[in-house]
């Protein structure tokens, strides 16, 4: 009576095959009637067979890690069912194509990533500067005399540095001649880097060639204390974590006094480089999805040296610099809804350099105001809509001599780009940029576009085309009315094939220049009438696996450039561009004592330089001697009374080389090498990290 | 009439009684299973099985944490970069399941943990530091939650055990974690025989090799 009551219980056998895409089997697949036990898993052949009591209408599932389900609805009513799923391409494979073209991204977020920030710091001869390390990628230029970045034939002025999304103008100490300077910001406080090579995206504008963007840190997780002990001076530094919070406190001093005792200078100081500098940052989570930043710092530093008079070998020029810079960068980031998220940045910054050339004093305070508003809005799987505006307000006023000088600029833009995603093969990127500068009194307005197209699971071509603007430098904006926007437009091609270990990449790219600042014949003498080209194609290939224990990185670029822009009396090439660069670096770790060495070869073939014996129709013929350079570092990883520390160690020109970087001439035309300031260097530093 | 009614009501309890013996069963099933499963395509079978109550549950916080259990395990076995994360993914959203079910259970910590030291075998150099100190704040939270949890200890010693000395860990750092871990082992008793109790045998044969 109770069987009749609970009715007869059916079984239905269901069975089968699971293939992937490829028709190849799928093994140890979980295969299962969803919301019941009833199921198996298929065995090495991918073939599976199981009995369950569940009747009617149910969802078969398989699952499988790295695949999307495979869904089907089948009837159960005791008659046997052979079913053989076929599973769709893997997650690994849908992976997005990403618009590149132009753009090396390192950040710990991302997979597929080309640097790691880890990466800058352990880079032989960058001396923990992110600029030394960039300089290691395809794309830049060895200009040993000054500091920046030198892009496919650009100048260092034709690649702004952004962080968070903010503008900063003065991201290296304040030049002096022939030395080049380290950048302000320690590699450190960033957790992603973007080195754009062209093409770069329209939520930034004013430079030509590149933009560098660096991602402060987040929301520390750790409270530690840090110290840094090297023969230049020392830091210390204090995070302190909280559950939505965290605070960071640095300050450091440096004398370059005894670390030039021990390496002997080819310059001729008076006042070795000296200076001290502070800073503070705050991390707030305001909700789960918003997080305020804010980061402010103080620098003060002095030097003062001579350069010798070419003519007179008795007579000395002093060069003194001091500097005062302050910098604060405020921003918030927040998710509305779920669609939609929201940038707001703004930063202050104070630049003050007092120089004495000789007999004539020469100060300068800039100020830059900045204010930055991005809205982002997801369309759909991948694509997005991006615009917003900047605005920013610079002043700079100075004496030169006796004479005062000022120049104001109040500039506004406004951008909007759109990522479309039309499969998860091929992407477009259309955006749009227009700037309204306040001294030139004029509107640009330009357009950037990529396309990038997946050609495998690991591989992708991509393309791009852009138009970029900038003002004139500052030192030709004396007469405003008289000039415009220059003007670059980027034509870029790119293959590149990437997996967990290796990166291969090859890009293709033509840069055509017009406005240029020129000289003129006649009042006011100075018009946008130059122009110039930049063509050429950079290799990178990155190889984290052949060699054990070893990652390396191997970059080329070949450019072709001429100019004829300001005071060139013909087109020629720039003296900070060579036809070939090469730069190799080394990465090895030894387990055994937790040391990584690493080593760094660079090469530039000779670059132009002004030789005032030349006819102008031979202006720039001439070739400094090639650059070679050989940079060893390493760092000991080890412990100080439980303290986690790291002795660094570096050796910079290991073959004491002494590379020429042009020539000065005297009034008889006699020539001078301008030299590095020092050849062979030896440096040794020690961090140690105190706290939980 | 009585009888009737006895029967039905017999019947109804048995329905009743049978689901939760159902799950019971299964469980009680998959978790024997457990004792002689070695190889990693064993694990993923058996997680499989696991996810298969889980899911078909839906509000049970146990079979989420074996099936993320497993699944860690096949983590832990695979040697490509790309297939350890991917694998761990799938246990870490398991495992998130179960949390959002039994919020602040120390069991949960502990295998999270576990999950996020299987992260840094996919890049050591580079992912060693962020989730080290993860996985040290995720045990830390398991000992909050539970301080007779032996599993806690057991991994702390565990990962202190296998941190280079250089790094400040090292057997002898690791031996009295590992004893007091045993110690909370003998007197541990757990809520059912479904709850985690695993790890004992383990933690005794890492602390012999303190000794060496």
């Amino acid at each position: 009576m109770l069987v009749c009551w609970f009715g007869a219980v059916a079984q239905t056998h269901i069975s089968g095959n699971i293939t992937d895409a490829n028709k190849d089997p799928m093994p140890y697949a979980n295969v299962y009637i969803d919301g019941s036990y009833d199921g198996t898993s298929s065995d090495i052949d991918g073939n599976f067979a199981f009995d369950t009591y569940e009747t009617g209408e149910q969802v078969l599932v398989v699952s499988v890690i790295g695949y999307d389900d495979f869904k089907e609805t089948i009837n159960l009513t005791g008659e046997s069912i052979t079913i053989n799923p076929k599973m769709g391409i893997s997650v690994a494979e849908l992976e997005p194509v990403v618009i590149t073209a132009g753009a090396f991204e390192a950040s710990d977020a991302k997979k597929a990533v080309v640097l790691r920030p880890l990466d800058i710091v352990t880079t032989a001869g960058a001396n923990g500067d992110i600029y030394g390390a960039i300089q290691t990628l395809p794309g830049t230029q060895q200009v040993g005399e000054q500091e920046g970045l030198f892009v496919r034939g650009g100048a260092a002025g034709e690649t702004a540095t952004i962080i968070d999304e903010m503008y900063v103008r003065d991201p290296f100490f304040s030049s002096v001649p022939n030395i080049p300077q380290r950048g302000r910001f320690s590699p450190f406080l960033f957790d992603g880097v973007v080195f754009s090579t062209g093409g770069y995206s329209a939520v930034y504008g004013q430079a030509l060639s590149s933009v560098l963007v660096l991602n402060t840190q987040g929301l520390a997780d750790d409270t530690y204390t840090g110290i840094g002990i090297m023969p230049i001076g020392g830091s210390i530094s204090h995070v302190h974590a909280w559950d939505k919070t965290s605070f960071s406190i640095e300050g450091s001093y440096t004398h370059l006094g005894p670390y030039f005792k021990v390496n002997k200078q080819l310059a001729d100081w008076n006042d070795e480089p000296q200076g001290y500098d502070g800073s503070i940052g705050f991390r707030q989570k305001t909700s789960e999805t918003g997080l305020y930043k804010f980061y402010g710092t103080y620098s003060n530093s002095h030097l003062s040296l001579f350069t010798p008079d070419l003519d007179d070998p008795n007579t000395k020029y002093l060069f003194g610099l001091d500097n005062q810079n302050i910098y604060l960068n405020s921003s918030w980031k927040e998710v509305i809804g779920d669609k939609w998220s929201v940038f707001i940045g703004s930063s202050y910054a104070q630049n003050r350099d007092n120089i004495t050339l000789d007999s004539i004093k020469v100060d300068e305070d800039d100020l830059l105001l900045q204010g930055k508003v991005i809205f982002s809005r997801s369309m759909g799987e991948n694509s997005m809509l991006k615009f917003g505006a900047d605005v920013k307000d610079q002043n700079v006023e100075g004496t030169y001599d006796t004479l005062p000088y000022n120049i104001e600029d109040l500039y506004f833009a406004g951008f909007a780009e759109t990522d479309i995603y039309l499969t998860y093969k091929l992407a477009a990127r259309v955006g749009v940029r227009a700037e309204h500068s306040g001294i030139l009194g004029e509107f640009n307005i330009a357009p950037r576009t990529s396309l990038a197209y997946k050609t495998g699971k690991n591989s992708q071509i991509s393309v791009a085309y852009g138009q970029f603007y900038q003002n004139p430098e500052d030192q030709f904006l004396f007469y405003p009315s008289a000039l415009t926007y220059e003007r670059a437009s980027h034509y870029i091609a790119n293959y590149q094939w990437m997996d967990d270990k290796r990166t291969f990449r090859i890009e293709f790219y033509d840069k055509e220049y017009d406005q240029l600042v020129k000289n003129t014949t006649t009042d006011p003498f100075i018009g946008n009438d130059g122009y110039g080209y930049a063509r050429g194609f950079d290799v990178f290939y990155r190889d984290k696996e052949t060699v054990p224990n070893s990652d390396f990185w191997i970059s080329y670029s070949y450019l072709d450039t001429k100019r004829n822009f300001r005071d060139y009396p013909i087109e020629a090439m720039p003296h900070y561009a060579s036809a070939h660069t090469v730069s190799v670096v080394y990465k090895y770790w030894i387990s055994a004592i937790t040391t990584s060495i690493s080593a760094t070869y660079s090469y530039g073939s000779g670059r132009p330089y002004y030789n005032p014996n030349n006819a102008p129709q031979d202006f720039h013929s001439n070739l400094t001697p090639e650059y070679h350079n050989l940079d060893i570092s390493g760092s000991y990883l080890t412990q100080i009374k439980d303290n986690f520390t790291v002795v660094f160690f570096s050796v910079n020109n290991v073959l004491n080389r002494e590379n020429t970087f042009g020539y000065q001439f005297d009034s008889n035309g006699q020539p001078t090498p301008v030299r590095p300031p020092s050849l062979r260097t030896f440096f040794v530093g020690v961090f140690i990290s105190i706290g939980t | 009439m009585k009888n009737l009614l006895t029967i039905a009501f017999l019947a109804i309890a048995a329905i009743a009684f049978g689901q939760d013996d159902k799950y019971v069963n299964a469980m009680t099933g998959a978790l024997d299973q457990l004792d002689t499963t070695e190889t990693a395509e064993e694990f993923m079978n058996l997680g499989n099985r696991f996810s298969r109550i889980a899911d078909a549950e839906g509000d049970k916080w146990l079979p989420y944490y074996w099936t993320a259990f497993c699944y860690a395990l096949v983590g832990f076995m695979e040697e490509d970069g790309a297939k350890i994360d991917e694998t761990l993914d799938q246990a870490q959203a398991y495992l998130e399941k179960a949390d959002s079910l039994e919020p602040s259970n120390s069991e949960i910590y502990v295998l999270q943990s576990w999950i996020y030291s299987g992260r840094i075998m996919v890049d050591p150099m580079n992912r060693g530091m962020v989730y080290g100190s993860q996985a040290g704040q995720a045990i830390e939270q398991a000992i909050a939650f539970d301080e007779t949890n032996p599993r806690a200890y057991y991994l702390k010693g565990s990962s202190m055990f296998y941190t280079p000395e250089m790094y400040g860990g090292g057997k002898d750092k690791a031996e009295p974690l590992l004893e007091e871990a045993l110690e909370r082992y003998e007197a541990f008793e757990p809520e059912t025989e479904l709850h985690p109790n695993w790890g004992q045998e383990q933690a005794a044969q890492m602390l012999e090799q303190c000794s060496e």
